[in-house]
């Protein structure tokens, strides 16, 4: 039985053939390059406006939350700020280079590199009603009001009621089930 | 009388079969003219006809010819009815008589065809690499190609190790559907979930394909990042907790692939970020770190 030879199609076929077996070195797959941290912390501290009372004059004009130097959060808390609201008050980002900077705001966050800076910061805060939020272990012993922490690979926050409660802030009940309490 | 009417019969009859032998014969005959049009509507015709379908050779030349007509014109077409009539023709001559006198040329065409098959899923693949609008089941056609390719395979050359095939394929299907799944922002999860029983099965087949390890790890990866990604600020506690112990358990999941992918290739740079990312999501930042300066190194180095 004669097998009829098509050059045309032998090219075709060849081509074909070399198709498949290049592809294994395919597909670049979008790789990782976000910091979920940030996201989660900046969750949680949306939540802890809804748990904290502030006083009553706190409850107008601008949320401030303020940033002791550069911080990983800054970037969440800019989108936080971007879309949502504390009751009716907007959020306000200040970013404070210097702990002598650090003017009056709602919550004061203070990113592990300045932690050492802490004490600096309660100084210039203790005649406020400010919820200094801090990211390093102990904190909450040195007069840290939240705390973040990591526990078997999670974020967790410890929660002092006593430094919460220093600067006439009020803690509800949900949050102190929620957190790892600490006096 | 009864002589003649006896007569008469046997002549009808034998006029009959000369008449489809004739058909048959007449069908080659235009084939070896390259008029496949003409050999076609033989073949066509003599197949109808029982006295003719119940021979194995019939198939087999039924086959042959539509064999050729997808040669002629179907090479590449994702659609090829040809392509399907000739396989089905080549299976049904050897089902009928396993040892035809074309046997030999039944098996070579089933060769044929089953290389046709394999390409058609490749094919398809290569689209699906391309473009992550392809509907699925345009890739669920290349799956059934590649059955039918294996199928095939499997009878023309019952020893061939297809491994090596299996493997390609299967990462190739992977790819398409993690493809699907990333650009979907990570909405499309069945593409997800598909992609990773692809590389998985590349995985239970070669457990150090680095690739696949490393598309594996990406994807437990993403979707734990996607769901911290879609968390709304004003996410409730419990629920907030709830996403967290999840995420954590896919980052966790990510973890010994990426490390085994970084065992086996220690100098792939997206393997070494992932480690730093994975790492990172899970807290550990001393471990995130290293791999980070791992990476600089490396990049210092080229």
């Amino acid at each position: 039985m004669a097998y009829f030879l098509n050059w045309k199609n032998l090219v075709k076929r060849i081509i074909y053939i070399i198709s498949f077996l290049t592809l294994v070195s395919a597909t670049p797959p979008q790789g990782p390059g976000y910091d979920t941290n940030a996201k989660i912390k900046s969750v949680f501290i949306y939540n802890f406006t809804k748990y904290i009372e502030w006083p009553k004059n706190y409850r107008q004009g601008n949320f401030i939350v303020g940033v002791l130097g550069e911080s990983s959060l800054y970037k969440e808390l800019e989108n936080m700020a971007k879309t949502k609201k504390v009751a009716n008050q907007d959020i306000e980002l200040v970013k404070f280079n210097d702990s002598k900077a650090i003017s009056n705001c709602h919550i004061l966050i203070i990113p592990p590199d300045r932690s050492d800076e802490l004490n600096n910061a309660i100084k210039q805060v203790k005649k406020n009603s400010t919820l200094i939020i801090t990211e390093k272990e102990g904190l909450t012993k040195e007069g840290a009001a939240i705390n973040f922490i990591v526990q078997t690979n999670k974020q967790k926050f410890e929660l002092s009621k006593t430094n919460v409660e220093k600067y006439n802030l009020k803690v509800n009940s949900s949050l102190e089930s929620l957190a790892i309490v600490v006096n | 009388m009864r002589k003649w009417a006896y007569i008469l019969l046997f002549t009808l009859l034998a006029g009959t079969q000369l008449k489809g032998q004739d058909i048959v014969q007449q069908a080659l005959m235009h084939l070896q003219n390259n008029e496949l049009e003409s050999a076609k509507e033989l073949v066509d015709k003599a197949i109808q006809l029982d006295l003719y379908n119940q021979k194995a050779t019939t198939w087999f030349y039924y086959g042959y010819v539509y064999k050729e007509l997808y040669k002629a014109n179907d090479v590449g077409n994702i659609n090829s009815t040809n392509l399907e009539t000739a396989s089905n023709a080549y299976l049904k001559a050897l089902e009928m008589d396993n040892n035809h006198p074309e046997k030999n040329n039944n098996i070579l065409g089933i060769n044929y065809l089953a290389i046709q098959y394999y390409n058609i899923a490749g094919t398809i693949l290569n689209q699906a690499t391309f473009n992550v609008n392809i509907d699925t089941n345009i890739i669920n056609k290349a799956i059934t190609n590649y059955a039918r390719y294996k199928e095939l395979k499997k009878i023309s050359e019952p020893n061939f190790d297809n491994t090596e095939r299996d493997i390609s394929f299967y990462y190739q299907l992977g790819s398409a559907y993690h493809l699907k799944y990333d650009s979907s922002k990570f909405a499309d999860k069945k593409s997800g979930k598909y992609a990773e029983l692809y590389f998985g099965k590349v995985l239970e087949l070669d457990n150090n394909n680095v690739s696949a390890l490393y598309n594996v790890g990406i994807i437990y990866y993403n979707e734990a990042v996607d769901i911290i990604n879609t968390l709304d600020y004003d996410e409730d506690l419990e629920k907030l907790n709830k996403s967290l112990d999840y995420s954590i358990e896919l980052f966790l999941k990510a973890l010994p692939y990426m490390k085994k992918a970084y065992e086996l290739e220690p100098k792939r740079k997206e393997t070494i970020v992932g480690l730093s990312y994975i790492y990172l999501s899970l807290n550990d930042n001393e471990k995130s770190e290293q791999f980070r300066k791992e990476l600089k190194m490396l990049e210092e180095n080229e």
